[in-house]
């Protein structure tokens, strides 16, 4: 709210610069800055705080926080001998709980003086005319808003639900359909307002009017809650209405208008004022005991310094004693003190959160585990293979998801409409953003959720990533894959994979504990044109079920190993693991590894290792030609001698 | 006799000295001290002479001998020396060529920067928990003590699956999650993602997260202060000031606002900081009673805080961004920048 120091000045006094009491306002919650020469202070008011709506409102802030008193504005009321005659028929008293209306005869419809003019822009409110701009005024001034009908317009006033498809034309000229979510103002014919949020043009206060009818109300808050969200029309008066205006200020504001509008507008106030009230509403009482503000606070405020501070805001000390106050809450802060804690808050921010002296809490909750330690391993596995981290949205447009995806009903956009079910998508665009932007070689990864099309709310956490450009094959991508799944586990097994988004030729599956945890491979022709992607897509929370044998050492070898190196043509079809299955189970065979790949010839390093002693010649050459006879025989390879 | 022996050194001391290489120190050698060489002829001579004159002549031989041995010695360290110094001064390489990188990636800047907040938390005997993405209303709001018709929950615009589920608006669900669960004491920070139907430089529909919350017997709002502190000088540097300032969020009473002396200005006041000299970090508060009346806690018996703070802010500040959408567009040549 933009609050115009002259006009603050009215209503408190001020002993410091407009800067030191911006900072001020700040450290007691109404974050302020100065604005416009100093003429302005703009105050961010929190949402709990309609009380300080209003010109009045900060008024009282200041008047607490500086510790100076409150200025009272008189004003009087001339009432003409000529009696109202009006009837107001409140059929919804519960959202509707006090209406007051006058009648104000004679009046002339005309620009507003210059000074009044001038307050309403410094504040933010553009001009109307002086009818409109009394009620305006005083909406800043004291945060009641109210509103002026033509009074030869209005036969009755009645405040009621609204029907399902009723219609209104509201002052900015827009035809509102409304349903029962909506309080009206309306007379036996039709509705003249959508109450607390808008009036209806054909009601409204134009040049020529004569007569009018002031309101001024108190709606329920959550009512207009309901009807502004319906309606989706936001204005300065509903804004105050939701967050409560003051139930006390509704007769005032009433005859301060009254008056302004009789001084400005030369009107005649017709005697006496309309008030349909449910029960008046009484001041709240709430206990406050020391201990408790010691209790939440850490810091020792004795009991008078508390009640000082509370009086300083308007509330009422009804009792004390030695370790508790009973205090009345104003009735302009019926809305957000109801709770010892709310008065404990407000002694808080007055009293200054600075004096309170920082303490480190002794932290006795036992710690747990999480998942977090074994993300970062993962992390840590991939970055060491070159992958870049990504992060990408989690939704993505409808044609990247599988059907049955989770779908926004609000989204801001197409392409963040609906919960992804794989993240292989996003990072292909990904990709391709830094193609468009000459990158040769792309190696990405993400650790993220992918949310389930069946059930809601399931959410899975899946490790994703790619590499493409450069020296990115598929035997590239299998070697990252394998050195993360080797952290976790060694008994897994790899199969042909042929499923979406992959090319059914270089895929494969991960296969753990008889489960499909990834899957990997190039990604489908059809899926990315422009260059080959290789990509992996892992569920991470079966890889990190996956529980790694314990460490075993093994004695170091004794005597020294055999190398020998087989070169053989290998025939369509048979795969390199079977051939180092074959090699494996020769006598003295230590290990075995493929050196060389060219076309169809493959060579082979065998080493050979007897624990016991140092092998002779002849040994390694009897088991190294029984392999050589095995694999021709069984498999049908050609050994190159 | 003697004159011998002192024609023999002068003459191999003369060429020892003047060697050009280590083969003219090698020939040298061979020459008088080799199994013909000039000196070890004369020690065979020794054993025809009378003893009163090999006793002398034996004793000058073996110092020419120990002479011309000793020379040797120092002009092949010499020599050696040398072709050491030469070998090196050939290899010079230049250094300012490139090196042969094994190309490591880079984590996100948000998961850093998350991490790094995580360490901080862990270390202090916090705990990490999670909760799901989608959320209930209930969880989101209720819970949370923010009202279905309630005009504060204005303060979190919502992307919604249905009237019932919602992209949670903050980690703060969470909370409430686990006391449900578990009794206290209870410290747990939950990081995690969130979602807000907003967008601009510095606001992105998906952002991340870092929620905590500590509830035991007294902890109090000087806890709440002592902690924040604690950790933002740990994330900022130790001589940056921080501020506490009186906030509203429906889940905590008393809440505060909590912020650092700019990281740009040093509270002189810059654009970054609206000329205030402070940055907004992050919210908190003691744990409002009607919070730990959803969870069925004993609000007269037990007390606590909780806080919440945006990451990819932080981040922001931390590495001098201005724009909240380059961290999810993923441009590698701003990834290799952290
Ligand atoms: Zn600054």
């Amino acid at each position: 709210m933009r609050v115009p120091i002259d006009w603050l000045k009215e209503f408190v006094k001020i002993n410091v610069p407009p800067e030191a009491l911006a900072k001020k306002l700040t450290l007691a919650g109404l974050e302020a800055i100065v604005a416009e020469d100093a003429k302005v202070i703009a105050v961010d008011i929190l949402p709990n705080r309609g009380d300080c709506e209003s010109i009045l409102g900060a008024a009282r802030e200041v008047s607490a926080i500086l510790k100076t008193r409150l200025i009272k504005k008189p004003f009087r009321v001339v009432e003409s001998k000529e009696k109202i005659k009006l009837t107001v028929e409140v059929k919804e008293k519960k959202l509707c709980p006090r209406y007051m209306a006058r009648v104000i005869g004679g009046v002339v419809v005309a620009d507003s003086p210059e000074w009044l003019k001038k307050r309403l822009l410094l504040a933010g409110i553009r001009p109307v005319n002086n009818i409109v701009d009394i009620t305006n005024y005083l909406l800043i001034e004291l945060g009641q808003p109210m509103h002026a009908f033509d009074a030869e317009k209005i036969s009755k006033i009645i405040v009621r639900q609204a029907k399902h498809g009723e219609k209104i034309i509201t002052l900015d000229g827009l035809e509102r359909i409304l349903d029962e979510e909506s309080l009206l103002i309306s007379d036996p014919l039709k509705p003249i307002a959508i109450a607390g949020i808008m009036g209806g043009l054909d009601s409204s206060v134009m040049p020529g009017t004569k007569k009018i009818i002031l309101e001024s109300a108190f709606f329920e808050p959550a009512s207009i809650v309901k009807s502004s969200k319906k309606i989706k029309l936001r204005t300065e008066a509903s804004m105050r209405f939701e967050k409560r205006v003051d139930f006390d200020m509704v007769e005032e504001a009433l005859d301060r208008a009254a008056a302004l509008i009789s001084g400005i507008a030369g009107g005649v106030v017709l005697k006496g004022k309309i008030d349909v009230k449910a029960k008046p509403q009484k001041n709240k009482t709430i206990a406050l005991r020391n201990e408790r503000i010691k209790n939440i606070l850490g810091v020792n405020i004795n009991r008078k310094e508390s009640a000082a501070i509370l009086k300083l805001l308007g509330f009422k000390i009804k009792k004390e004693t030695k370790d508790k106050i009973i205090v009345e809450v104003p009735s302009w802060r019926a809305g957000d003190v109801e709770r010892e804690i709310d008065l404990i808050e407000e002694i808080a921010r007055i009293y200054g959160f600075d004096k309170i002296n920082e303490t480190m809490p002794e932290i006795k909750a036992k710690t747990f585990e999480s998942s977090h330690n074994r993300i970062r391993k993962v992390r840590e596995i991939l970055l060491g293979c070159g992958l870049f981290e990504v992060q990408t949205f989690s939704m993505v447009a409808p044609l990247m998801a599988e059907a049955g995806a989770i779908n926004i009903s609000n989204p801001m956009a197409q392409e963040e409409s609906v919960m992804r079910t794989s993240l292989i998508y996003s990072l292909l665009r990904v990709l391709s953003h830094n193609l468009r932007h000459q990158a040769s070689k792309v190696n990405i990864f993400e650790v993220g959720k992918v949310y389930s099309t069946e059930k809601i709310p399931d959410e899975k956490n899946v490790l994703s990533g790619l590499i493409a450009g450069g020296d990115a094959d598929f035997y590239k991508l299998k070697g990252m894959v394998e050195s993360l799944l080797q952290e976790f586990t060694h008994d897994y097994k790899l199969e042909s994979y042929i499923g979406k988004h992959f090319h059914p030729g270089k895929s494969a599956s991960i296969i753990a504990q008889l489960k499909i945890i990834g899957k990997f491979g190039a990604i489908h022709p059809d899926l990315f044109k422009n260059i080959e992607v290789y990509a992996f897509e892992i569920d991470l929370d079966r890889l990190l079920a996956l529980n790694k044998p314990n460490k075993f050492y093994k004695p170091l070898p004794k005597y020294p190993k055999v190398e020998r190196d087989l070169a053989m043509f290998v025939p369509q079809g048979v795969a390199s693991q079977i051939i180092l299955e074959t090699i494996k189970r020769g006598d003295l065979v230590e290990s075995v590894e493929i050196f060389d790949i060219y076309k169809n010839s493959q060579a082979y390093r065998i080493s050979f290792r007897d624990k016991n002693k140092t092998l002779t010649d002849e040994e390694v050459s009897v088991s190294f030609e029984n392999i050589q006879k095995e694999l021709e025989n069984s498999l049908k390879v050609q050994i190159r001698k | 006799m003697v004159e011998r022996i002192r024609a023999i050194e002068n003459e191999a001391l003369e060429n020892i000295t003047n060697a050009k290489s280590l083969s003219d120190i090698d020939d040298a050698q061979i020459r008088y001290l080799g199994k013909k060489g000039l000196l070890t002829e004369l020690m065979r001579n020794l054993k025809i002479l009378p003893e009163e004159e090999r006793r002398n002549f034996g004793k000058a031989l073996n110092e020419t001998k120990i002479k011309i041995e000793g020379l040797i010695a120092s002009r092949k360290a010499q020599f050696s020396a040398q072709l050491t110094q030469n070998k090196i001064n050939s290899e010079v390489l230049d250094i300012t060529l490139p090196g042969k990188f094994i190309k490591r990636g880079k984590l996100h800047p948000i998961t850093q920067v998350m991490d790094e907040m995580i360490g901080i938390f862990i270390r202090m005997g916090f705990s990490i928990a999670e909760g799901p993405d989608i959320e209930t209303e209930y969880y989101n709001f209720e819970a949370l003590n923010i009202p279905k018709y309630h005009p504060s929950r204005d303060m979190w615009s919502t992307l919604w699956i249905n009237n019932e589920l919602l992209l949670r608006t903050h980690t703060s669900p969470v909370q409430i999650r686990v006391m449900e669960k578990q009794k206290p004491p209870l410290a747990i920070i939950a990081p995690g993602r969130v979602y807000r139907r907003d967008s601009d430089v510095t606001h992105s529909p998906v952002f991340h997260q870092l929620e905590g919350l500590l509830v035991d017997k007294k902890i109090t709002f000087g806890d709440l202060k002592g902690t924040l502190s604690y950790f933002l000088r740990q994330v900022f540097g130790k001589e940056k000031k921080v501020r506490f300032r009186p906030s509203y969020f429906p889940f905590t009473e008393p809440s505060a606002e909590v912020d650092v002396e700019c990281v740009l200005c040093n509270g002189a006041g810059c654009r970054l900081c609206k000329n205030t000299g402070w940055l907004e970090i992050l919210g908190s508060g003691m744990v409002d009673p009607n919070v730990f009346k959803f969870v069925g806690y004993n609000s007269e018996k037990f007390s606590g805080y909780a806080f919440g703070m945006g990451i990819e802010r932080i981040a922001m500040l931390k590495f001098g961004i201005d724009d909240i959408r380059l961290f999810f567009e993923n441009d590698l040549r701003f990834l290799e920048q952290f």
